[in-house]
């Protein structure tokens, strides 16, 4: 007979997505004790999600199934200490006496840690992720798979990682790897007949940080190689940490039997940080420059950068020079007045002309048929695309904007703004083309 | 003969240095430049864009110069250059980088690769282009990390910065010229600045050589017999 718990699993699978099912609930240990449940989770993250997203829907199960308000206690499993639960981790010494591998060696920038990382809703997944691997590194997520775009702090948390595991075991071999040096690596082992090193090598890591794992797309030598050590460490718990551009399923020229492994262990995304984290993300920088920043000026900049973190930083480096330079106090005027070019050619960027081009571009339809009467959904919905990112990125009226796609009244302009609205909620390919033109056209 | 001579002249043109650099609306660029040759560099990574002509290469060399005591290692990769694969024995380095809107994708995953070990080392990177980090169509991680630094636009000089900078030229160097010699050289040549300088340069050679006082029908004699040199030497400043 199948108890609480396991009636609860067969529900669970059916509504929650396999890969979160796989992820969160499957790990958990449950103990039914008539009118209660304890549930264990490997670590404090899964359980914090646990509680928020399931808990419910867990209670409205016990109301069903057993008829009683059952009461849900959480807890974490004692296997949740990196020592006894890492395989990876029994095998790593936390001696301080042996020898730490050298920075050259291991290619860790020491000053990108979890301490100078911050967090929002865009990255606090990832960043929970990253901290549970470099507690228990060859764990519960094996390998862990940060996807994003550029500038958006995926490096800074392989280094963190890093960081925290020769902290915790500074005997771990280690090694932090761009793609491109890997396949840079592979090229001279072929050159250099020297496989047997190279592999040698990538096969006793405890510790492997790949970063924009995209770089190997079609190139399927590098692949087999990877293949080959990704398994090797896999199955010795060695821990992978790996970051891409993409989710696994989207990046190209990648052997299926590649991009399958990638999903074994957790996937998460970095997204753009909202508004919030931006300011935030300004103010932390300017506090650790000891740079004095109101809030207004951190809102003023995040605003108008809203693409990434790099170029947020690159800003406030810019403000903080002309106000040196203008012996002027750092205020909003003298922020818009440092960052008068980047206004400037955001500006250009944004016209409505501009937009066309780019949304033609990226959906591959002629710049004319944003002023076009063709009603084809292939050419429609770019259209209507084009409409949003005007009223969103410009200050044109809605008027302006439907004479500026063949002279449309403003009602088809105010349809097309509310068919994406709605069609982003609910269609991912829409959502993600339209977050990738935003971030594209605000440079 | 005397064509020979004179695009001889062209070629020289004074060193390249921060004060010899025009510096019309760049107060700022030029102030933070000349901080970080000094010992106390606040910012090692920047990046400088404007339109040609505007100066980029100029003040990358004038950089390089300046730098020569606190950066004695150096590496300037210009244009069709090829960048070395990074050496751990650089990472205290300054490098400079010209026209990066011309780097082969090879190129951009060195300069990724430097600009990386520089970052995390001790070392410093001026960077020039014809736009913005976010208008250049380079790969997405490098542009990222350029607009991570300082960015300046290099503002062209005006007309009249133009004007004020042929007057004391010319001054400095011993010969007046009348407004509208000026004005006709501005007018009917390439107006990057150091082209023009070096008509001028030319101008004073050869009213020396025909010792007659320059006016603009001597402007328009010495333009026709240099055309062949100007266009030489409007490719390769």
């Amino acid at each position: 007979m199948i108890d609480f718990w396991g009636k609860c699993l067969i529900h669970l699978e059916k509504v929650v997505p396999q890969e979160q099912f796989q992820t969160w609930i499957a790990p958990l240990k449950v103990i039914h004790n008539n009118t209660s449940l304890e549930i264990k989770a490997p670590n404090r993250f899964a359980l914090d999600l646990v509680k928020e997203k399931y808990l419910n829907e867990i209670h409205r199960l016990g109301k069903e199934i057993l008829e009683i308000d059952l009461q849900i206690n959480f807890g974490l499993s004692k296997q949740s200490t990196p020592q006894s639960s890492s395989p990876a981790g029994k095998q790593l010494s936390k001696s301080k006496t042996l020898n730490r591998p050298n920075k050259t060696a291991n290619r860790i920038n020491p000053s990108f840690t979890f301490d100078s990382f911050v967090t929002g809703k865009a990255n606090q997944l990832a960043r929970a992720a990253g901290l549970q691997v470099g507690d228990n590194p060859g764990g519960a997520y094996n390998p862990l798979f940060i996807y994003g775009g550029v500038g958006l702090g995926k490096t800074h948390l392989l280094h963190a990682v890093g960081n925290m595991v020769l902290k915790e075991f500074p005997s771990a071999k280690v090694r932090y790897t761009h793609a491109e040096q890997y396949v840079s690596d592979v090229v001279k082992a072929y050159q250099h007949k020297a496989f047997d090193s190279f592999k040698k090598f990538y096969h006793s890591l405890d510790l492997l940080l790949i970063d924009d794992v995209q770089f190997f797309g079609n190139k399927t030598r590098t692949q087999e190689e990877f293949f080959y050590a990704y398994n090797a460490l896999i199955e010795e718990h060695k821990q992978v940490v790996i970051t891409c551009d993409s989710y696994p399923k989207e990046i190209t020229g990648i052997e299926d039997r590649l991009i399958s492994r990638f999903g074994w262990g957790l996937t998460v995304a970095i997204e753009p940080p909202e508004l919030e984290m931006r300011v935030a993300i300004l103010l932390k920088k300017a506090s650790s420059e000891d740079i004095t920043l109101n809030e207004d000026v951190a809102f003023f900049v995040a605003n108008l950068i809203q693409s990434n973190v790099r170029e947020l930083e690159g800003a406030l480096k810019r403000i903080v020079a002309f106000s040196k330079f203008s012996r002027r106090p750092i205020s909003v005027p003298v922020a818009k007045e440092a960052l008068k070019d980047l206004l400037a050619v955001q500006t250009r960027q944004t016209s409505v002309d501009n937009i066309q081009k780019v949304v033609a571009d990226y959906f591959k339809i002629k710049v004319s048929d944003m002023f076009s009467k063709k009603r084809s959904r292939a050419v429609a919905r770019p259209r209507q695309i084009a409409m949003a990112l005007s009223k969103e990125l410009t200050t044109k009226s809605l008027p302006d904007i439907g004479e500026s796609f063949g002279g449309r009244d403003h009602t088809t302009v105010l349809h097309a703004c509310r068919k994406i609205t709605d069609l982003r909620s609910h269609d991912l390919d829409i959502a993600r083309a339209y977050d990738e033109l935003l971030v594209s056209l605000r440079g | 003969m005397k064509t020979r001579q004179l695009s001889l002249l062209f070629d020289l043109k004074p060193k390249p240095n921060i004060d010899n650099f025009v510096i019309g609306k760049n107060e700022e660029l030029i102030e933070i430049l000349r901080g970080f040759c000094s010992l106390n560099r606040s910012e090692r990574f920047i990046y400088i864009w404007g339109c040609e002509g505007s100066g980029k290469s100029h003040l990358l060399s004038a950089i390089s110069e300046l730098s020569r005591v606190n950066s004695p290692l150096q590496f300037f990769f210009r244009r069709g250059g090829k960048i070395p694969k990074w050496n751990h024995d650089n990472s205290d380095s300054l490098v400079l980088v010209d026209d990066i809107q011309h780097l082969s994708s090879d190129n951009q995953y060195r300069l990724f690769e430097w600009y990386n070990e520089l970052r995390s080392g001790d070392g410093a990177l001026v960077v020039a282009g014809d736009g913005p980090p976010a208008g250049l169509n380079l790969r997405d991680d490098l542009l990222t990390r350029l607009g991570w630094g300082l960015v300046y636009r290099v503002h062209p000089l005006t007309d009249e910065d133009k004007y004020h900078a042929m007057a004391r030229y010319s001054k400095e160097r011993g010969f007046n010229l009348t407004e509208d010699v000026i004005n006709y050289v501005l007018k009917y040549n390439s107006r990057d600045l150091s082209f023009l300088l070096s008509v001028l340069d030319g101008l004073d050679y050869y009213s020396i050589e025909t010792r007659r006082t320059i006016t603009v029908p001597l402007v328009r004699e010495f333009l026709s017999i240099t055309s062949d040199q100007h266009k030489y030497s409007s490719n390769t400043f």
